[in-house]
Parts: structure tokens; C-alpha cells; sequence
């Protein structure tokens, strides 16, 4: 059979099932509402004018979301934002956008709240709570703030020796996991949830925030445990630099690895191939607000994978999804060289 | 060109074009085709041969037309492509990525 005939034999193959685009990242739930009226959730800047604060982050820089944290004397809270805030320091501070504000109120119950500019983002009852939400309100402005620039997608990302590897993946497919067992085995680190592309060179532009290690996937990581606080987590915040790694400050080379990863428990780790067009639509499914730029957000995928090793890697262990990605780096070095 | 909301069968003397309002988004890869339906939010992926199909459903011949310029390029039966091209063509309609002309 010629390939003209195999391939007109493929006209019995239908198009591939439409597939929905993703949501945003979802909030945490383990905030509380509502109000007291102490803190009121619209405010005006004399609230804060004669408040004592005891903590400054400085400013900070989340690609294209700039901002910085203040609290009031809350000492619980300190070991919890240090780790939050440090990976992102800004080394030229840049103007600051938005002001966090960390309060505490009269009601011992519900101790935190939380206002971004003049509005309370919401009140919580332990440190925990509100540094989570805090966590992902930064993440979430990050995105919101960087895709008229970037093409943001939901992905993980590390680099050595010029050689990016990204990791696309949805919540729980094993991102952070399979990261930070690239950081440990001296990968360079760029982000473990939101990768921003300039469409026109597909340099990344890093967001070095601390690593979420969910406490499933705590027992490969008891070096990161927190030395204090650990009541209630559900996540460690741990900079790379407590996996041994460094965070890249400076813009990254173009990912030349795509790997997708999908953690399967009890599984035996195997990396398969999956053709372009098919990592171009599970780019384009998580790619952060690609509606708003149907056809930029297209073309950057299907650029960013022409000139990429693109794999799927069902992860049965960390040590294997780290080997498998280690070959397929070492292939790309080797064609370099 | 005149598009219609006619959404009895199609024939073959059908014409179709990649809609236009609101537009699809389209890219191709490897010889692959990637989608975007702005209206349904959806990402489609057409393997080699729907990307070919994709490519001639431009407006200007209609399905029997088609088909018989690729049973001519492929040396195949027309009746048999004729069939495969209406099957594509009806699912490429039933997901809103083409309209009729005329």
C-alpha cells in the first residue's frame, strides 16, 4: 500500500474531541468570609495611616505583577512570609502596583485580615490560611497581569546547562514534584506554576515564587520540612535554594524539553512521544486567559514547538520521571554540541 | 460570498467555509491542524488528512467537487471518497467550524 493510500485510508480518522480551555487558578477554601466591622472590606488610606507595621517585604516582582507586602505585629506570620517573598525581591525595584496589607482586628476568632489596595481580600482564622490565599491571589494577579505581555501557560520550569525543560500540567499532575527532583539534581529554577513567553523571541521570563510541595509528596522531600509552624499545612513553601538549587533572575532560554506530565500512582514510569499538533492543543488548553489572544497564543505554541523535544511521562516514581527527563535533556545537549 | 444557517443534511453539492463569524482559529504543525473555536471555546486537532480537507473547504467547490479532485490525485474510487469527505464534512458542520455558501 503506497503512503498516498494509507493516507487516504486515514480519511476514516474524525477530528480529535473538542477540548474545554482551562480555568483560572481556583482559590483556596480555607478562608473565612463575612465581617467585622473592624475591618470593613472597602477601605479608605486613613485606615492604615496610624497603624504600627512591624514588617516590610520591599518590593516585589511577579513578571508583570509588582507589588508589596506590610503587616502589623503578627510574629506567627514572619516564618510564613519569608519563604513567600524572598524568591521574589525585586534586584531593581521596580515601581510597585499594588500594596498587600496584612491587619490584625479585635476579634480573637478570626484574628487576619488581608486588603490588597483598599479592599480586604479576605479574613482568616491561623497564619496558614492567609499566607495560602495570599499565595494564590499573587499567583493569580501574575496571570492576570502578564498575558496582554506573555503567553502564559500552567507549567513548571527549570533549566541547565542552556537547556530548558518545561513542564505543562494541570493541579496534581506532578509539576512541583517532578521540579523540585530537578532541583535537587542541580537544575536551575524558574517556576513550579506559571510560565510567561515573550512571543517574540520565547524567552521566559522567570517566577521563582517558593515551591508548593503538597504534603502528598512530602515524605521525598523531608529536607524542606519547615522548622516551625508545621500545624495545619497542607503545602511547604520552599525556596529552591533549600533544594540546593538557584532561582534564575535574568530572562530564560526557550524551552527546547517539553515534557507533560501526569503523576499515576502505582504506575510504572514510561515517557511516550505525542506528535506537535497534539502538544500544540494541550499548550493552547493551558495557556492562561488564551481567549483574549486566540491567534498570538497559537502561533507562540506552535513556534515555541517546532524547536522542542516534546514528550508525555506517566510518573510511577520521582527518581524515574527524573532519569527520563534527564535522557531526554542529555539528547538535546548532545545535538548541540 | 453568501453564507446560510441551513442545517438540513448535507449534500454533495454542498459548499462549505471555515466560518467566519466569529472566526476559527487555525494553525498547523507537522501537518496537523489545530483549531480554535472562538464561539464554543473549544480546541479541535485535525490529523493529516482533516488538515488536508480543512484546506479545501474554502468556498469554492462544492463536496462533490472535492472528492473528486482527491479520488483523481489519489488514484481511488470516488463514491468511497465521496463518502469519507461527507462524514468529515458533517462533523467539522455538527462542531460549528464551517457554514454553508450559497
Amino acid at each position: 500500500m503506497s503512503r498516498a493510500d494509507r493516507a487516504l485510508d486515514a480519511l476514516e480518522t474524525l477530528p480529535a474531541p473538542p477540548a474545554p480551555l482551562p480555568a483560572p487558578l481556583p482559590a483556596p477554601t480555607a478562608v473565612m468570609a463575612g465581617g467585622p466591622r473592624d475591618c470593613p472590606t472597602q477601605v479608605d488610606p486613613d485606615f492604615f495611616r496610624h497603624r504600627r507595621w512591624a514588617w516590610r517585604s520591599g518590593p516585589c516582582a511577579a513578571v508583570g505583577h509588582r507589588f508589596e507586602i506590610t503587616s502589623e505585629p503578627l510574629h506567627e506570620l514572619r516564618s510564613l512570609l519569608g519563604p513567600l517573598v524572598t524568591p521574589l525581591r525585586a534586584q531593581n525595584p521596580p515601581s510597585v502596583h499594588g500594596h498587600y496589607r496584612i491587619v490584625r482586628h479585635r476579634n480573637p476568632e478570626v484574628p487576619y485580615a488581608l486588603y490588597y489596595g483598599g479592599m480586604r481580600l479576605t479574613l482568616a482564622t491561623r497564619p496558614e490560611s492567609l499566607v495560602r490565599f495570599l499565595t494564590w491571589h499573587i499567583n493569580r494577579q501574575m496571570v492576570d497581569k502578564s498575558s496582554a505581555e506573555h503567553v502564559v501557560l500552567h507549567a513548571a520550569a527549570a533549566t541547565r546547562a542552556g537547556i530548558t525543560v518545561m513542564l505543562p500540567g494541570d493541579q496534581e499532575h506532578g509539576k512541583t514534584t517532578t521540579v523540585a527532583g530537578l532541583l535537587r539534581e542541580g537544575y536551575e529554577y524558574v517556576t513550579d506554576e506559571a510560565v510567561a513567553i515573550d512571543p517574540a523571541t520565547l524567552h521566559i521570563t522567570p517566577f521563582p515564587k517558593a515551591l508548593s510541595i503538597d504534603d502528598g509528596a512530602w515524605p521525598l522531600f523531608p529536607e524542606c520540612r519547615p522548622l516551625v509552624g508545621t500545624e495545619g499545612l497542607r503545602q511547604w513553601q520552599v525556596p529552591a535554594e533549600q533544594l540546593g538549587s538557584q532561582s534564575m533572575r535574568g530572562a530564560v532560554s526557550p524551552p527546547t524539553v517539553v515534557v507533560f506530565p501526569m503523576f499515576v500512582a502505582g504506575s510504572t514510569t514510561r515517557c511516550s512521544q505525542l506528535s506537535r499538533g497534539e502538544a500544540v492543543r494541550e499548550l493552547a488548553q493551558g495557556t492562561f486567559h488564551f481567549t483574549q489572544r486566540p491567534a498570538r497564543n497559537l502561533a507562540t505554541l506552535v513556534d515555541l514547538t517546532r524547536g522542542a523535544t516534546v514528550a508525555r511521562l506517566r510518573i510511577g516514581s520521582l527518581d524515574g520521571a527524573v532519569r527520563a527527563i534527564e535522557t531526554l535533556v542529555s539528547q538535546r545537549l548532545m545535538e548541540k554540541l | 460570498m453568501t453564507v446560510t444557517n441551513n442545517r438540513e443534511g448535507l449534500s454533495p453539492s454542498t459548499v462549505l467555509v471555515h466560518r467566519e463569524s466569529p472566526a476559527v482559529e487555525y494553525v498547523e504543525v507537522d501537518g496537523e491542524t489545530v483549531v480554535y473555536d472562538c464561539a464554543g471555546n473549544a480546541i479541535h486537532l485535525l490529523d493529516q488528512i482533516g488538515t488536508l480537507l480543512w484546506t479545501l473547504l474554502d468556498g469554492t467547490a462544492s463536496l462533490r467537487a472535492t472528492s473528486a479532485d482527491l479520488a483523481a490525485a489519489f488514484g481511488r474510487p470516488p463514491d468511497e471518497v465521496l463518502d469519507d469527505v461527507m462524514r468529515f464534512a458533517t462533523e467539522m458542520e455538527a462542531v460549528d467550524l464551517v457554514e454553508r455558501v450559497g
